[in-house]
């Protein structure tokens, strides 16, 4: 409790508090922008948080994360479009409500929302991650290589589209993450005679060519798409005790479904907010009114997806599994400031992983007051012109991924990265369960060779460890899953034509 | 989860491509050298990994080969706008020439990014004259302003032009 303190104490100075002011504003207009978003602007800052001190790099990327996900809605109420997959949901009654007259209030309901969400699950982040982080102190080698197993087998399985390419995907990850030094033995593997693989591939150019120049290719083919313009008025936008009293239930509901889902590896907050969603239409007396501009439908989606990035840092804070892939460049972000992600973090760098949470905290304060002050100018940023913002960001790709080393080896690898990324998206290949493999892979690889050391060998031994084999029975289970979903799915529907026919 | 086959050529040429990295990555790592104080050794992840991909990948190649003949290809999507991939195409390849040209040191930072900017933004806003001025104006802020900020705070040497400003 006392570090806990600490670190808000800490977060209350001027430094932190513009830096984590400046990460809200700047994920806020980002996710406000169609076509960019917060794993870009977080990937691209990763870069200049080389400079920082180890605790303000994490508020400021926390502060993006949060504006990001947040600002989505914006673009999602007024234009149609979600601003971040997250806000898929939002469309659905956001925009209905605003083009009915309401655009103020839709913005309101899901700015509100979004803080409550954020709101509940810092509760769930602040009590669960210490207790969390203690019992992950006592896991082995084998419990921590057959956790990264199932965090990588969910995230493929359970994310949206093919379970098969979720897992290609992975596995390319996993792969291109060899190159350049053996962990355990120090023997140099799969650098083909290429002496500026020797240190491996590195996490940002990977990062920023997978996500930044993969998603600049693509918006650089619709680049004569201009949104239609829609008049916002602030009318509306605050909420009165009548509001959270109507939707206070489904706001609570919605933000521990968010949570939950957050928490499991890989199901993103696009997945809470439908979860959430779909639970709400499916309690309402009203279940026909979703889709039409309907309150509780914009409040479950928001509460939910700003819930799930509270749920998705406890994995990542007390085990060092990503949730998702920002949270996988979040653990990049630990990494390149030489600390050890994991339950460990708590004990070595206990202003860093209470700085997670504080900042989290203090970040959906900032978000909710600077949304709902200056939403209406917020909103104007959605008509920058794409031409100028897509060679500025290019400009600051390049010379980010740079400044990493000094050498334009690093822009050459993100710009490769970058094509992949494109092509893997093009054919529907999934990029998180890529990026998360790329990030855990050296992990996986130390675990399972000191396990196997200890073991002198001896797979089996796996099994005699009960919380082990309960990781692999999840990975399994998580496998068949979705096989067995889709068998029933296809059983129902031949069903139905039968009785058709019938 | 979906695993219905959306798009049978992608996967083919998708599956084929992965296979062959997948053998690449194998043979290479058949040249490593086996363990010999643990279990393991640094060729079985990499082995066993492009094993497992180029199984899956088949697995994507068998049933994108055989929901080809099925396939019908979707209603192309009716937009608002033009749809501009040699747009994009010129911007990548603009982008590689802005790093090959600082990498091989023909142009430094400054110089290479303005030349960028205002060829890439001409690109985008196919020509318009009337827009030029904005267009420089913009490329000299960002690179100047790029140029300041890595090099005066954040202490990175930016290439710079030897030829035309000599060696600092």
């Amino acid at each position: 409790m006392a570090e806990m303190f600490a670190s808000f104490d800490a977060l209350f100075a001027f430094q932190p508090l513009l830096l984590l002011t400046l990460g809200v504003s700047l994920g806020i207009v980002v996710g406000a922008i169609p076509g960019l978003t917060a794993t870009m602007l977080i990937a691209l800052t990763l870069p200049l948080t080389f400079y920082m001190h180890s605790v303000d790099a994490i508020t400021l990327l926390v502060g993006m994360y949060v504006g990001g996900i947040s600002g989505g809605l914006i673009t999602a109420t007024l234009l149609r479009m979600p601003g971040t997959p997250a806000s898929i949901m939002t469309t659905f009654d956001g925009f209905p409500l605003a083009r009915s007259g309401q655009p103020g209030r839709a913005l309101g309901l899901g700015i509100t929302a979004s803080f409550v969400g954020g709101l509940i699950s810092w509760c769930f982040l602040a009590g669960l991650s210490p207790p969390l982080a203690k019992l992950a102190l006592k896991f082995g080698p084998w419990e921590y290589f057959t956790m990264v197993l199932m965090a990588l087998v969910m995230l493929a399985s359970l994310a949206q589209g093919s379970m098969i390419k979720g897992l290609i995907a992975g596995c390319l990850g996993m792969i291109l993450a060899m190159p350049g030094m053996d962990p355990s033995l120090g023997q140099m593997r799969l650098t083909f005679g290429f002496h500026d693989l020797d240190a491996g591939l590195k996490l940002l150019p990977v990062l920023i060519g997978a996500f930044a120049i993969s998603q600049i290719i693509k918006d650089a083919v619709e680049i004569d798409w201009k949104p239609k313009m829609m008049a916002v008025q602030r009318k509306g936008i605050m909420l009165g005790v009548k509001d959270f009293k109507a939707h206070g239930i489904n706001m609570v509901r919605s933000s521990v479904i968010g949570t939950w889902i957050g928490l499991l590896p890989g199901i993103g907050a696009n997945i809470a907010a439908m979860l959430a969603y779909s639970t709400t239409k499916n309690l309402s007396k009203e279940p026909e009114k979703f889709g039409t501009g309907h309150e509780p439908g914009i409040i479950s989606a928001e509460t939910a997806n700003n819930s799930s990035i509270g749920g998705a840092m406890i994995p990542l804070i007390t085990m060092g599994i990503p949730g998702s892939v920002v949270d996988a460049i979040l653990l990049g972000a630990l990494i390149i400031h030489n600390m050890q992600p994991g339950p460990l973090l708590f004990t070595t760098n206990p202003e860093v992983a209470y700085g997670f949470i504080s900042s989290y905290l203090i970040a959906n304060i900032i978000m909710v007051v600077l949304m709902l002050g200056a939403v209406v100018q917020i909103a104007k940023v959605m008509y920058i012109p794409k031409s100028y913002l897509l060679a500025g960001v290019l400009v600051f790709c390049v010379i980010g991924t740079y400044a990493l080393g000094n050498r334009f080896f690093d822009v050459w690898v993100m710009l490769v990265f970058g094509l992949i990324g494109f092509g893997l998206e093009y054919c529907k290949v999934p990029l998180g369960p890529f990026v998360i493999g790329f990030v855990l892979s050296p992990i996986a690889e130390e675990q399972l060779r000191s396990a196997l050391m200890m073991s002198e060998g001896n797979m089996f031994d796996l099994f005699t460890r009960p919380v082990a084999t309960v990781f692999v029975v999840v990975s399994v289970l998580s496998l068949l899953w979705p096989v067995y979903q889709e068998r029933m799915i296809r059983r129902q529907r031949e069903a139905a034509a039968a009785k058709n026919k019938a | 989860m979906q695993s219905g086959v959306t798009n049978p050529k992608a996967d083919i040429v998708l599956s084929v491509v992965i296979i062959i990295f997948a053998a690449v990555i194998y043979v290479a790592a058949m040249d490593l050298p086996p363990a010999y104080w643990e279990p393991l050794g640094s060729a079985a992840l990499p082995q066993g990994l492009s094993v497992i991909m180029a199984l899956l990948s088949l697995y994507l190649l068998v049933r994108a080969v055989k929901a080809l003949p099925f396939h019908v290809p979707p209603e192309p999507v009716k937009d608002d706008f033009e749809r501009r991939p040699k747009a994009a195409i010129g911007m990548f390849l603009l982008t590689v020439t802005y790093v090959a040209v600082m990498d091989f040191g023909v142009l430094g930072f400054v110089e290479a990014t303005v030349a960028f900017l205002v060829a890439l933004v001409v690109l985008f806003t196919r020509g318009d004259k009337k827009q030029l001025p904005w267009i420089v104006g913009f490329a000299l802020v960002i690179a100047l302003g790029n140029f300041l900020i890595f090099t005066q705070f954040l202490y990175v040497d930016l290439p710079i032009t030897e030829w035309l400003w000599g060696s600092v």
